[in-house]
């Protein structure tokens, strides 16, 4: 299977689990959303690596988050600019796209647990 | 009504009508709809599917059907199967060591996988700080626990132990942030999830939910031995699948003599029913067999720390030493006992508690023998 077709599905089945609508896609970068455990983030680089996928057959999903992209979080947890806003353990939803075969981050969101 | 004959028929009608509603292990659940019914037994036809390469199989595998381990007494119980699993724990965060292949380490591997890297299981991962063994646990009931809303369950945590009973449960969440059930950690938020990752985890077996095969030690799979086009099982076999599992009834727990009567009465005295809760009741459903049903479900569903001698790995949020409470559905279908099996019998399953769990045991060892006997009666009889 395609690499983008894995993402692709990967993405909207994360999305779906978190309850969040996919977005009809505009044209030409297709969205797509991950919500899942931060793994490594790489300041120097930014790089961000997501733990997603389904019961116990987890996957890492890497992506870049470029400068200008701010972390936005709840109340409690405030907002950062840049991929340091994040460490491994938060979860987050992030909304990107894919340019270049590399995902490519719109939007970082730090999620707090629900309770 | 007063003639002997007419009491005996009201006593034959009323065992018949109680043997009617038996639930023998591997049964569905009562009240399924006859269109139901012959989903659970098409679901069950995939569930014993022995897969091989050329229909999907591997190239890591833990076993070639999901009835190859739950197989015992039936179709949906234990196995003797052990499974290996690994994880990280370093500065209070769990690393699932997806990277190198984790958590799930796969012990079999097909002959085209072994004759092109020449291994027989999955390497264990090098940054592993821990090894777990993982038997394989009865499913039977657990489309009840799937339905128990997430409310019942933050109902009874405890994470600061503000009763000072000396529990303190508290959920574990999915990597997204969900609260999970499913797992000896409670990883896994819902039944399907943890059957559709199931497929893959343990059979190699990729599906329309996970349409992505395993890593070898977080490396992609050399060309050439897995020729079978993604996704390997179609959504009408996932969906069979997860029907079966989910229909699987919880066994009725056998009639109670006075011991075991007298064992069940025990069993709250000493502690062990504040974590192992007796009941739990499920929420709404669009199945009526499974909406709105009291479950003898002897959980909880929470993690609970169960002191050092018991910890094994790290999963999601639980710490090397936080289990979540085994359901005990089931229970006299189970042959070794605890995550890993190394307990014989429930009598050392519950000497083998510890941390939160300890002041229950130690009440169970100061019980006398009769007690004793009595509470594991008891047990044998779910």
């Amino acid at each position: 299977m395609k690499q983008a077709a894995v993402f692709a599905i990967t993405g909207v089945l994360a999305g779906s689990l978190a309850g969040v609508a996919q977005q009809a896609a505009p044209q030409p970068a297709v969205p797509y959303t991950y919500q899942g455990t931060v793994h490594s983030v790489q300041a120097k680089t930014g790089t961000l690596e997501l733990i997603t996928g389904v019961g116990h057959a987890l996957r890492l999903v890497r992506m870049s988050v470029p400068t200008g992209v701010r972390v936005a979080g709840t109340a409690a947890a405030g907002a950062s600019g840049g991929v340091m806003g994040v460490q491994p353990g938060d979860v987050v939803r992030v909304v990107c796209h894919r340019a270049g075969g590399r995902l490519v981050a719109d939007k970082v969101e730090k999620l707090e647990p629900t309770r | 009504m007063s003639s002997p004959g007419a009491a005996a028929a009201l006593w034959l009608a009323a065992f018949a009508f109680a043997g009617c509603r038996v639930v023998k292990p591997g049964d569905p659940l009562l009240g399924l709809t006859r269109e139901q019914r012959d989903r659970f037994e098409r679901g069950r036809a995939v569930f014993d599917s022995v897969f091989t390469p050329e229909t999907g199989l591997g190239p890591l595998f833990n076993s070639t059907a999901c009835g190859e381990c739950h197989e015992d007494p039936k179709s949906g119980g234990t196995g003797d199967e052990v499974e290996v699993h690994a994880t990280a724990f370093r500065g209070g965060v769990c690393d699932p060591l997806v990277q190198e292949g984790g958590p799930v380490i796969q012990q079999h591997t097909t002959p085209a996988l072994k004759q092109a890297l020449g291994i027989d299981a999955e390497p264990f991962p090098p940054s592993a700080t821990a090894r777990a063994m993982r038997t394989t646990p009865v499913i039977f009931g657990r489309g009840l626990l799937d339905l128990v809303p997430d409310s019942v369950i933050l109902s009874y945590a405890d994470p600061d132990d503000k009763n000072h009973d000396g529990i303190s449960g508290r959920v574990n969440r999915n990597v997204d942030g969900r609260i999970g059930r499913f797992g000896r950690k409670a990883l896994v938020p819902t039944l399907r999830e943890f059957n559709d990752g199931a497929f893959v985890a343990e059979q190699g077996v990729t599906n329309p939910s996970v349409p992505t095969e395993e890593t070898i030690g977080g490396k992609p799979i050399p060309g050439g031995v897995d020729p079978v086009a993604d996704p390997e099982i179609n959504q009408d076999q996932l969906d069979l699948t997860n029907d079966f599992v989910r229909f699987l009834g919880a066994p009725t727990p056998e009639r109670l003599g006075g011991e075991g009567r007298r064992g069940r009465e025990i069993f709250s005295r000493i502690g062990c029913a504040a974590c192992h809760v007796p009941m739990l009741r499920t929420g709404a459903s669009p199945v009526a067999a499974l909406r709105s049903k009291d479950v003898a479900a002897y959980t909880d569903l929470l993690l609970h720390d169960m002191g050092p001698d018991l910890a094994d790995i790290c999963l999601g949020l639980a710490t090397p030493a936080e289990f979540r409470t085994e359901p005990l559905i089931g229970l006299r279908s189970v042959k070794t006992f605890l995550h890993d099996g190394r307990a014989a019998t429930p009598e050392q399953a519950i000497q083998d508690h510890g941390g939160e769990a300890a002041g229950a045991r130690d009440r169970f060892q100061a019980l006398p023998p009769a007690e004793r006997q009595a509470l594991i009666a008891f047990l044998k009889s779910l």
